[in-house]
């Protein structure tokens, strides 16, 4: 998207200076009753209902005969009701938003039950079995008291995750406006209606947020996602998000919403858990390290799988993403390695594109959670969601992103060996 | 999936119109050359909205599918006010510096139409490319080129005026 610079703005701005012109609803249905009366009379629509000509060649009542003057009356009278009607049915109705504000509640802690299906796939790794799990994640966000994020597979809690208040680095999933915003911004004029259709049989609206630039971590692309989120007819409540980047669905973005709801504040409920520490922000190139290097840095030590793997040469090591300057006062605290199988680019950095293998492993869990926001590290199995998996091995907590879901569980296995 | 309910058909559109109402009627406006123009021309497309809801396949997002009808609503009121020139634009409603004025109406103008609406879409409702394709009826690529081009052109014009 082409960002408007602050000249042409200039230009735009003195030509048609923003406005706040009143919505005038039920003059819409009057120019449809217009209309409609036009083409009944077999005339052309008339412009404007509010200029509407004088009658002419109207004929006196009084020359005509007693039924026919009755008739004629009621005639007018279902006319002029049929007019006002429409006009009636319009005035002080709620909007969508309004409706979609109204069902989120006005609590100050925010829960929200996100349900991810049964896309996902837990491999056993040394036996092969393949079962499809069912992954939920919970959430309780209050702007005082923090995030506490709670992931199940399959009904069994897995890890519970508290995100004090005061830190900057918030949950980074993909669904975090939900979590964190959705009131603030349905209330800021942020959504707009785009759609209807249906999720799981009910009858829906989509609204999406107007869309936010942001620079993609790997390419350093600028993009631009958007939020679309399905509200229910019925109770105008969230029932699916969405993200969209640069009017493509992310495949992996979309969620059930089995609960949206805002409550009254339980400070217990945030109190006595793990805290997440450490900021982080993935950038598109990380430095360079050596094997010899991460072997010294990190405890355990880094799994290190052959310089081939599933027919791709091992091409760089280095450092995880997030680690990359301005967060490298985090690197004594956290520590971790990327080894990168496949294409590089002309300064030897990797492309992520194509055919490859990127396999992260850290030592610590919760610098792996902060990388985007994955949670569920099974032991001597993998959690395959996509393109990406993941696992714990020899004590090291590892993601692993690739070209297809088939070289993520290759890498997966080779990890586990 | 698309409504058939004309009841739902018209509430959906009343909820569009509450929401962005003020950003149809600047974009109208600018066409038409003043607002009350603009905002006729908006509540007729809105009008011929509901009169016409049984077109809306649903190919593109509901509100992208108004937004060309206000398009050509705002054109048609233009056309009907002053015959012009395609590419002319209409007097601007000025912010009370005429000679200024009339030079941001000179750049505007001298941009092709789509240039001109696809700017329009984008700045004063904050569009997307892909909404503005729907509404121009062109390929994503297009408006992004369209824009390309129309924004070099603008901040041209204006680094020019200020040396």
């Amino acid at each position: 998207m082409i960002d408007i610079d602050p000249h042409v703005a200039a230009v735009l701005d003195r030509l048609q200076p923003p406005t706040r012109p009143q919505p005038d609803w039920e003059n819409v249905l009057r120019r449809v009753a217009a209309a409609r009366d036009g083409a009944a009379d077999g005339a052309t629509a008339r412009r404007s209902a509010s200029r509407r000509a004088p009658l002419r060649g109207c004929v006196p009542l009084r020359t005509l005969g007693r039924k026919t003057a009755i008739a004629v009356v009621l005639a007018a009278l279902i006319a002029a009701l049929a007019a006002i009607l429409p006009a009636t049915i319009g005035r002080n109705q709620m909007t969508l938003i309004d409706r979609a504000i109204a069902a989120i509640g006005s609590g100050p802690t925010t829960h929200v039950v996100l349900d991810q299906g049964l896309g996902t796939r837990l491999v056993n790794l040394h036996t092969g079995k393949t079962t499809l799990v069912h992954t939920r994640i919970e959430y309780w966000s209050d702007p005082k008291l923090g995030t506490l994020r709670i992931s199940t597979l399959n009904g069994k809690p897995l890890q519970s995750i508290f995100i004090p208040p005061s830190q900057n680095a918030p949950v980074r999933d993909w669904w975090r406006p939900l979590v964190t915003g959705y009131r603030s911004q349905l209330r800021s004029g942020a959504y707009h209606l785009i759609g209807t259709g249906r999720i799981a049989g009910q009858a829906i609206d989509w609204i999406a947020s107007k869309p936010q630039a942001f620079r993609d971590g790997n390419s350093g692309a600028l993009l631009e996602e958007v939020q679309e989120i399905a509200i229910s007819r019925t109770t105008y409540k969230p029932l699916y998000w969405r993200m969209r980047v640069d009017g493509v669905i992310q495949p992996d973005s979309g969620v059930r919403v089995i609960t949206a709801d805002t409550l009254p504040r339980e400070p217990s409920l945030f109190s006595d858990r793990h805290a997440f520490r450490g900021g982080a922000s993935i950038t598109p190139t990380a430095p360079r390290t050596t094997l010899a290097q991460a072997r010294a840095a990190m405890n355990p030590d880094p799994i290190v799988p052959p310089a081939r793997l599933a027919g791709l040469r091992r091409t760089w090591v280095g450092l995880p993403r997030y680690l990359a300057a301005p967060f490298n006062s985090y690197r004594d605290q956290i520590g971790g390695v990327e080894l990168y199988y496949g294409h590089t680019d002309d300064a030897g950095v990797p492309t992520y594109s194509g055919s490859f293998i990127s396999i992260t492993e850290f030592p610590h869990r919760n610098p792996a959670i902060t990388y985007q926001g994955i949670a569920l590290f099974p032991q001597d199995a993998a959690i395959i969601t996509n393109r990406t998996a993941t696992m714990k091995s020899h004590g090291l907590y590892i993601i692993i992103e690739a070209g297809s879901s088939d070289q993520a569980l290759t890498a997966a296995r080779a990890l586990a060996r | 999936m698309v409504t058939h309910d004309p009841a739902a058909s018209v509430a959906e559109l009343e909820a569009l119109y509450r929401e962005r109402f003020p950003d149809f009627s600047r974009v109208a406006s600018v066409i038409t050359g003043d607002e009350q123009s603009g905002v006729d021309a908006v509540q007729d497309a809105f009008a011929n909205a509901i009169l016409g809801f049984a077109d809306y396949r649903g190919e593109a997002p509901l509100e992208a599918w108004v937004w060309r009808i206000v398009l050509n609503a705002a054109r048609g009121v233009r056309r009907r006010q002053r015959p012009q020139p395609e590419d002319a634009l209409p007097a601007a409603s000025g912010n009370g510096r005429p000679d200024d004025d009339y030079d941001v109406r000179a750049w505007i103008a001298a941009l092709p139409e789509r240039q001109r609406l696809a700017v329009f879409l984008r700045y004063y409702a904050d569009l997307d490319y892909q909404s503005i394709a729907h509404a121009l009826g062109v390929e994503v690529g297009t408006v992004s080129a369209t824009l390309s081009v129309a924004h070099a052109a603008l901040r041209r014009s204006h680094l020019e005026a200020q040396t």
